[in-house]
């Protein structure tokens, strides 16, 4: 099964305006061959069928998903599966008194299927014709269809001879009990809507995103949208099978929720959301069909959330992982940065400031003193100066005595000199008052790359300052505690 | 005559938004459609589009009815009317652009991308091309919004509000390139809110308030009257007319 899972994977890699080849390339490479060419473990033709035809189900479930996601409609998915169950009861009903198969598919899911386009058409008509918005309209159709089919399954149960055994099936899910027929059928229908999707790829896109745009170049907006509501319709339909009716929603919404963490591009994420809903499907049914009492819907959900977590920690493009990651290396950068500072500034107030003329070591400093330029616990001062020492930025002389290195003076009057020609900025050009002044240059030189800096030095300091350190326009350190008038006169 | 209305009238829920609205634009002019709020001036140009239903009256373009000069129209919607957090990149919004002409099913050429990429660098969004469109700022939408218009290669633009809320360097890059398509001989309706720079970014003027108020060349139409008749007494037997309607509607059982 593994296979399914490098091809699809092949597609990541491929250039995406080709997609639809490709696509269509697997869905019939899938259909014809490659059937038997996959001799996976000990499983039978049978179930490898079931298996594929399980696949293609979620592979096409996931691209419809993030349309669905992106027009806000995935929860109507929800609504026509749980207003099916009335509609196999009663196929069930009258197949039974015609005498015909009962539980022959091509029984079931036409009536499954009336229900269903029922039950969406009737929240769309409450949501219309009443002042009942959407979500509550979706809520009475959702349960009161459902418990419809609840109560049609009972008398069924109590019918002679067992009569119901099997249609449980249609509200867990459950594999085991797919037929041959049964897994084509949901195979072909996968296969038709991935080929179909491919096909008007822009007509859906543009629909998507923007309505009157599609409208404005002529494209028959209502008839894609029908579409691509028969084409939900169908996923779920077929579907109920193989995940349930309760859980199949799942097949439309994860794949594609998960897939938004991973690219932010539209094909991209609905090749990815097939690929997770795909991967999904395929393991829950071999799930199911080796341990039958697994339902696999169930099954499905599983591997389907834990495909999520992983996305949702470890996606490339909005991963929880990757964005603590991030905001910790801005804070430990922030920090140095910080840091560097005070102790220019705390050497400054000792009237030894350190300059990067050929000194090659700074005046010694104790690292609690720095407690009063920078309002730091002293662990934090302790971890930022040992990661220091550790870059070679800082030298520990004793137990609490600290110098800078040469490197380190070097990057201390850069990180100074950043701050304060801000702060001439600030003061200069945006009008900003002395307090707003040093927040705002601390809010903002973290951000400053070269070519900003420059134009700094070009526009601020000119060649008045050259390559020195401007003053600070402020008093510097905790000025409740210490008086520093010869600072204050500086700048009334 | 690019656009030629004739009585149109439009309404939601029984109150007239546009009433009996005439209005004609020559072609190669660049026009700035202002009134006061619920004027009328969005649903102006969606009636133009055929995009809510008119009551009454006729719309052609270029003569001809919409349908069959679609492809010579631009329409760039409020930057709200999308969710900018649909996956796409700015190259990817303003290729849409060019979906029009690139048929059903076959493949974008290289001319369809040729176009995009020209209309980004007339906005200058082309260092923005694979930016992500959540990351955008205000002005920088505007000028995707913009782009893609630009793609379309139309004869006719109707922008609705492209200078709402967006940075000062945006705005001169949408009037640098209103002034360019003036100088192809395009035709630009764009609704504008900042009576101030009326006179300057535009050199005809249509001036809204449920009918039109008055519609000519800047100097004759952008005068104290006009605008006191646009802004100042509202369409009072209008408005107290719905207001019956409504009351009347209230007090059945």
């Amino acid at each position: 099964m593994m296979s399914v899972g490098i091809l699809f994977g092949m597609l990541f890699g491929i250039h995406w305006e080709s997609l639809s080849f490709h696509l269509l390339g697997i869905a019939m490479l899938l259909e014809s061959e490659a059937v038997e060419s996959f001799t996976p473990l000990t499983f039978d033709y049978n179930t490898q069928v079931v298996v594929v035809g399980t696949s293609l189900l979620g592979f096409a479930g996931g691209a419809i998903g993030v349309l669905l996601l992106l027009r806000k409609r995935a929860l109507i998915g929800d609504a026509i599966a749980h207003a099916t169950l009335p509609g196999l009861a009663l196929a069930f009903f009258v197949a039974t008194a015609l005498q015909i198969d009962g539980k022959s598919l091509w029984v079931l899911l036409p009536g499954a299927a009336i229900t269903g386009l029922i039950g969406a058409m009737t929240v769309v008509a409450i949501r219309t014709f009443s002042p009942i918005k959407e979500d509550a309209a979706m809520g009475i159709v959702l349960s009161v269809f459902f418990g419809a089919g609840i109560a049609m399954m009972r008398i069924i149960q109590q019918m002679p001879d067992g009569y119901a055994a099997g249609l449980e099936g249609f509200i867990f899910g459950k594999t085991a009990s797919m037929r041959f027929q049964d897994a084509w059928l949901i195979a072909v229908s996968g296969a038709t809507i991935i080929g179909l999707l491919v096909l008007f790829r822009r007509q859906v896109e543009l629909m998507c995103f923007d309505e009157s745009l599609a409208r404005t170049q002529g494209w028959p907006v209502t008839l894609v949208d029908i579409g691509l509501m028969a084409a939900t319709t169908t996923i779920v339909i077929v579907g109920l099978q193989a995940v349930g009716m309760i859980l199949i929603i799942a097949m439309l919404v994860i794949p594609a929720a998960a897939a938004r963490f991973w690219t932010w591009r539209l094909w991209p994420t609905i090749a990815t959301s097939s690929f997770i809903g795909c991967i999904g499907a395929a393991s829950g049914a071999i799930i199911s069909t080796m341990a039958p009492r697994v339902p696999s819907g169930a099954a499905i959900v599983i591997v389907l959330v834990i495909l999520f977590s992983f996305s949702a920690l470890f996606g490339r493009k909005n991963g929880t992982v990757w964005r603590w990651a991030r905001r910790y290396q801005q804070r430990r950068e922030t920090d140095q940065q910080h840091l560097l500072r005070s102790i220019y500034e705390w050497l400054e107030l000792k009237g030894s400031k350190p300059h990067d003329f050929g000194q090659t070591r700074s005046e010694s400093f104790l690292l609690n003193d720095l407690e009063f330029v920078r309002n730091w616990s002293p662990l934090r001062l302790a971890r930022t100066a040992n990661r220091f020492q550790r870059d070679g930025l800082l030298l520990q002389l004793s137990q609490n005595r600290w110098a800078l290195t040469a490197t380190g003076i070097q990057q201390c009057v850069r990180a100074i000199r950043q701050h304060r020609l801000l702060e001439l900025y600030f003061a200069q050009i945006a009008n900003l008052s002395p307090e707003a002044i040093d927040r705002g240059a601390d809010y903002s030189e973290h951000a400053l790359n070269d070519q900003m800096l420059a134009e700094l030095e070009r526009d601020i300091a000119g060649a008045s300052i050259g390559y020195a350190v401007p003053d600070s326009l402020h008093p510097i350190g905790n000025v409740q505690s210490l008086n520093h008038q010869s600072r204050n006169e500086a700048n009334p | 005559m690019a656009i030629s209305i004739r009585a149109m009238t439009v309404a939601y829920q029984r109150k007239p938004v546009l009433w009996e609205v005439n209005l004609d634009i020559p072609t190669g002019k660049l026009v700035g459609l202002v009134g006061p709020n619920g004027a009328g001036k969005s649903t102006l140009l969606k009636a133009i589009l055929g995009m809510v239903p008119t009551i009454g009256g006729s719309v052609s373009i270029f003569g001809l009815d919409y349908q069959d000069v679609r492809s010579r129209v631009a329409y760039v919607p409020q930057r709200s009317s999308v969710d900018w957090d649909f996956p796409a990149t700015v190259r990817d919004v303003v290729t849409m652009g060019t979906y029009g002409s690139a048929g059903w099913f076959w493949p974008l050429t290289k001319r369809e991308r040729n176009r995009a990429h020209e209309a980004m660098e007339q906005v200058g969004i082309l260092d923005l091309a694979n930016r992500p469109i959540n990351q955008l700022s205000g002005g920088q939408q505007q000028r995707a919004f913009l782009a893609r218009a630009l793609a379309q290669q139309a004869d006719l633009f109707l922008m609705d509000e492209p200078f709402a809320a967006v940075d000062a360097a945006t705005e001169r890059a949408i009037v640098d390139c209103l002034r360019r398509l003036q100088e192809l001989g395009k035709t630009t309706l764009v609704v504008h809110h900042d009576l101030h720079t009326v006179p300057e970014y535009f050199d005809y003027l249509v001036l809204l308030n449920v009918r039109t108020v008055a519609v000519g060349p800047m100097a004759e139409t952008f005068t104290d009257e006009n605008l006191q008749r646009t802004y100042g007494g509202r369409l009072t037997i209008l408005d107290e007319v719905s207001e019956a309607i409504r009351r009347r509607e209230a007090a059945r059982p």
